[in-house]
C-alpha cells in the first residue's frame, strides 16, 4: 500500500514500556485482542509489515493517536507461533523510523498512515570520538552488569563501526526508560544520538558503580563480623578443650565475687547486678564491654 | 491479556544483530565453472521480476523481495518462519567480476546465477 510519496497505510502494534528501533529484533508475546488482530493483519498481506510505535502511558488499553508517540518504527514479522493460551509470540524486524500521520480504526485493530523519516548518516570527527566514547563507557557497565558475557559483547561493541546500530544495540541491553529511548529513536541528528546516549550511559555508569560499592562495603562488612565470631569461637573450644574458664567469664565472676562483698545501697546494687548480667553476655570486642565493666569497677571502688 | 517483553531475548537479539543486515540473507553455495562462476542460492518463492542482481570490483550482490501470497480463502497463519520481505546477500569471489556477463536461472527454489568472465576457460579436472 504505497504511494508515490512514500506513504503507507499499515497496521499499527502499540508497545509497552519499550521502544523497536531499526535493525533490531524484538521478540514479544502479543495478548492483546486488538494487537493479535494487527499481528494478524500483517501476517496475511505479503510483506508481513506493521508499524511497532511505543505507547506514552501504559495503563491505556486502547490507546488513540495522542497515547502514542508520534515516531515509530516500521517493522517486518520474521517469526511467529501460537500458544496454547491465545498469546502470539512473534519476532519482530526493525526497518525504517516512520511519522504516524493519522490512525483509523479497521474492525478489531488499527490502521496507521505512516510517511518515512530517514535516519541521519551524517559523518565527522566529533561522532566518531562521540561513537568511541560510548563504547567505552558501555564496556564498563557492561563488566558491572554482565560480567558473564562482558568479553563477547564488549568485543562487538568495540568493532561496531556504524554509530546509530552501536546505539540501538547498547539501548535495551541498559533497560533505559521509556521516555530515553524514544528520545534515540527521535534523535534528528547522529552525534544528537551519540550525545543522549553518552549522558544516559555516564549516569548509568555511576549508578552502577556506587551499587558495586555497596555491595562490596557490605559483603567485606560481613565477612569481617563473620571471621570474629569464627575466632571466638575456636577461642572458646581451645579454652573447653584445655579445660579452664575463658578470661571474660572470669573477670565477670571476679566481679560477682566483689559485687556480693561490697555495702552498697540497694537501689545501686540492683542496677549493678543489672550491669553485671549485661556484661555476661557481651562479647569483650564489644565497645559496650569495656565501658560497662569500667562503670562497674568504678561502684565497687566508691567508698 | 498484555504484551510482554523477553528483555533477554532483546539483549540477545541485539547483540547478534550488531554487524548483520537489516534484511534476511539466502543460504548460497558458490561453485568454480569452467567458464567461470556458478553462484546457488536456496530463494524458493521468488519471483523472477523481483530479483536483482549487481556486480561491483569481486563482489556480487543479490536484493530483492519474497511476497507471501493467500493459498486459499479462510487460512490463517497457526505458525510461521519463512523470512518474507527483503532480502540481500553480497559475496565477495576472489576475481575481478566487472565485465562478466550474468545469466539468472530458476530451478527448483534455486536461483542459479552464472557468471561468465571473459577469457577464461579452465580445463575440466
Amino acid at each position: 500500500m504505497s504511494s508515490p510519496e512514500n506513504l503507507q497505510t499499515l497496521p499499527v502494534l502499540p508497545i509497552k514500556h519499550a521502544v523497536l528501533f531499526p535493525s533490531m529484533l524484538m521478540p514479544l508475546n502479543v495478548g492483546r485482542p486488538s494487537s493479535i488482530a494487527a499481528i494478524e493483519a500483517a501476517l496475511a498481506s505479503e510483506e508481513k509489515e506493521i508499524v511497532v510505535v511505543a505507547q506514552r502511558d501504559a495503563a491505556v488499553d486502547s490507546p488513540s493517536l495522542t497515547d502514542l508517540y508520534s515516531i515509530g518504527t516500521k517493522a517486518v514479522i520474521k517469526k511467529m507461533a501460537r500458544r496454547a493460551d491465545g498469546l502470539l509470540e512473534v519476532v519482530l524486524l526493525g526497518v525504517d523510523r516512520v511519522v504516524l500521520l493519522k490512525l483509523e480504526q479497521d474492525g478489531a485493530y488499527q490502521k496507521a498512515r505512516i510517511k518515512p523519516l530517514p535516519l541521519p548518516q551524517e559523518k565527522s570527527t566529533e561522532i566518531e570520538a562521540l561513537r568511541r566514547e560510548v563504547g567505552e563507557l558501555a564496556v564498563r557497565a557492561l563488566a558491572l552488569t554482565q560480567p558473564q558475557a562482558a568479553d563477547r559483547l564488549s568485543q562487538l561493541i568495540t568493532d561496531a563501526k556504524d554509530s546509530l546500530r552501536l546505539v540501538y544495540t547498547l539501548a535495551p541491553m541498559f533497560s533505559l526508560e521509556l521516555e530515553k529511548e524514544q528520545a534515540l529513536l527521535e534523535a534528528p541528528t547522529v552525534a544528537d544520538c551519540l550525545r543522549l546516549m553518552h549522558s544516559y550511559l555516564a549516569q548509568e555508569l555511576q549508578v552502577l558503580e556506587l551499587r558495586s560499592k555497596i555491595a562490596n562495603e557490605a559483603q567485606s562488612e560481613m565477612s569481617r563480623e563473620q571471621r570474629e565470631y569464627l575466632l571466638r569461637q575456636q577461642l572458646r573450644a581451645i579454652q573447653k578443650e584445655l579445660g579452664g574458664e575463658n578470661p571474660e567469664q572470669s573477670e565477670v565472676s571476679l566481679l560477682r565475687e566483689r559485687l556480693e562483698k561490697a555495702d552498697l545501697p540497694e537501689e545501686v546494687r540492683k542496677e549493678a547486678e543489672r550491669e553485671l548480667g549485661r556484661l555476661e553476655k557481651l562479647p569483650p570486642a564489644a565497645p559496650d564491654y569495656h565501658v560497662t565493666r569500667t562503670y562497674l569497677e568504678f561502684l565497687l571502688e566508691l567508698p | 491479556m498484555q504484551d510482554t517483553l523477553n528483555q533477554r531475548s532483546v539483549v540477545f537479539g541485539a547483540a547478534i544483530h550488531l554487524g548483520g543486515e537489516t534484511y534476511w540473507r539466502p543460504a548460497a553455495d558458490i561453485y568454480r565453472t569452467r567458464t567461470g562462476w556458478l553462484v546457488k542460492y536456496d530463494l524458493a518463492g521468488v519471483k523472477r521480476e523481483d530479483i536483482e542482481v549487481t556486480v561491483k570490483g569481486s563482489q556480487i550482490t543479490l536484493n530483492g523481495f519474497r511476497r507471501d501470497w493467500r493459498l486459499e480463502d479462510g487460512c490463517s497463519h497457526y505458525s510461521m518462519e519463512i523470512s518474507y520481505n527483503r532480502f540481500e546477500r553480497t559475496l565477495e569471489l576472489p576475481c575481478d567480476l566487472e565485465g562478466a556477463q550474468i545469466k539468472l536461472e530458476g530451478r527448483d527454489g534455486i536461483l542459479l546465477v552464472r557468471l561468465i568472465c571473459e577469457g577464461e576457460h579452465r580445463e575440466q579436472s
